[in-house]
């Protein structure tokens, strides 16, 4: 895998930790870390990145608004929601924000792992 | 016509003649060349055509010996994998879990790691933290702070049970059935409880094997990581040092 740098947006500091353990395994990651969706369009306004994994229940900007403001950008990467929300509903708003996967918690490691390079490209 | 002195004068037939001579010779040169060139690519599409055998060759030997590897090995059946990459995925979670506690500072953080555990790590959408301020004394809540997560109908009587065996306890007596409890244990005393509620829908109505490895985890580590951090938050980075120094000096005093 070449080089990607990937947004992890997610309040809780362990599960942070927990996906960046489940991706060390991947060469050429670079993680950068934001805990809510503002935080994240201030990290995007600095860094390009190739892929945003993101929480939906956060304080300050959740998930959902944050891909609000992402809808509205010209260019945007691509999306991995990864939520405890496992309902139908959740699952269709946003899909109709076309996110690439959605992946529910408690994260089974390998899954996530898989996700981010079957979008990236090994 | 006027002729050049002591040249012949050629005919026009004789002319054309020689001029055909002329393009023939032309045309059987730049023949002769492109023939070289051509000899020249060919000496190098044989040269290249023979490493190419040569890489065919390895390549239908390496084949070969994949297919005999493939015939002899023994490859691990899809359930033992399943199973290998669940250790690894449980063995992931438990590190966290261990990691973060660690390095909690405060009592009130190393209680908010294991709501988070419990919260992201496990699975648990509903549940509460109970802890007994002192012996015989009524339980206290102390987590989570967020109504839409607590127990609605809390049987109190598993949380007391927990406490009063020390081991894990569910409705029926059934492991993994929900409501349970896990019992907080600090050298080996219950000294509080984790109640089960609900778990998130696409965990179940039972307690797999991520959230009975993480629930034991917390029950034997949780209240001894919240003493350890309070004590480590009441006392200034000074007093960690000279924690640390005077231990340095009695280890080196030891025989």
């Amino acid at each position: 895998m070449t080089a990607h740098t990937v947004l992890v947006i997610e309040d809780s500091p362990t599960m942070r930790q927990l996906m960046s353990l489940a991706l060390r395994r991947l060469p050429g990651l670079s993680l950068v870390a934001a805990s809510n969706g503002a935080e994240a369009l201030e990290r995007m306004a600095e860094v390009e990145f190739d892929l945003i994994l993101l929480d939906l229940n956060m304080p300050v900007m959740g998930g959902f608004t944050f891909l609000e403001h992402l809808a509205t950008r010209a260019t945007r990467p691509p999306v991995i929601v990864i939520t405890t929300e496992g309902d139908a509903a959740d699952r269709e708003r946003a899909a109709s924000f076309g996110v690439a996967a959605y992946v529910t918690k408690p994260l089974r490691a390998n899954d996530l792992a898989s996700a981010v390079t079957k979008i990236l490209g090994a | 016509m006027a002729a050049d002195e002591g040249e012949p004068a050629l005919s026009s037939s004789a002319e054309a003649a020689l001029a055909a001579l002329q393009r023939s010779v032309a045309a059987i040169e730049e023949f002769v060349e492109r023939t070289s060139r051509q000899a020249l690519v060919i000496a190098s599409l044989e040269s290249e055509l023979g490493r190419a055998r040569e890489q065919h060759r390895y390549l239908e030997q390496e084949l070969a010996r994949l297919r005999v590897e493939l015939t002899n090995g023994d490859p691990m059946p899809a359930a033992e994998r399943d199973a290998l990459v669940e250790d690894q995925n449980i063995f992931a979670h438990m590190f966290v879990t261990s990691d973060r506690l660690a390095h909690a500072s405060s009592a009130s953080e190393a209680l908010d790691i294991g709501v988070e555990v419990l919260h992201n790590l496990a699975g648990v959408h509903r549940y509460a933290v109970w802890l007994v301020p002192a012996p015989g004394a009524p339980l206290r809540m102390v987590a989570p702070s967020e109504a839409r997560f607590r127990g609605a109908a809390a049987d109190r009587a598993i949380v007391l049970r927990a406490i009063a065996t020390g081991r894990p306890t569910s409705t029926g007596g059934e492991p993994g059935a929900l409501p349970g409890a896990f019992p907080l244990l600090l050298d080996g005393i219950a000294v509080g409880a984790i109640e089960l509620v609900e778990l998130v829908p696409q965990v179940g109505a039972r307690l797999g094997r991520l959230q009975d490895e993480l629930l034991q985890f917390l029950s034997e580590r949780l209240a001894l990581s919240i003493c350890q951090a309070d004590a480590r938050g009441r006392a200034d980075d000074r007093g960690w040092i000279g924690a640390i120094a005077g231990f340095a000096l009695i280890a080196e005093e030891q025989p």
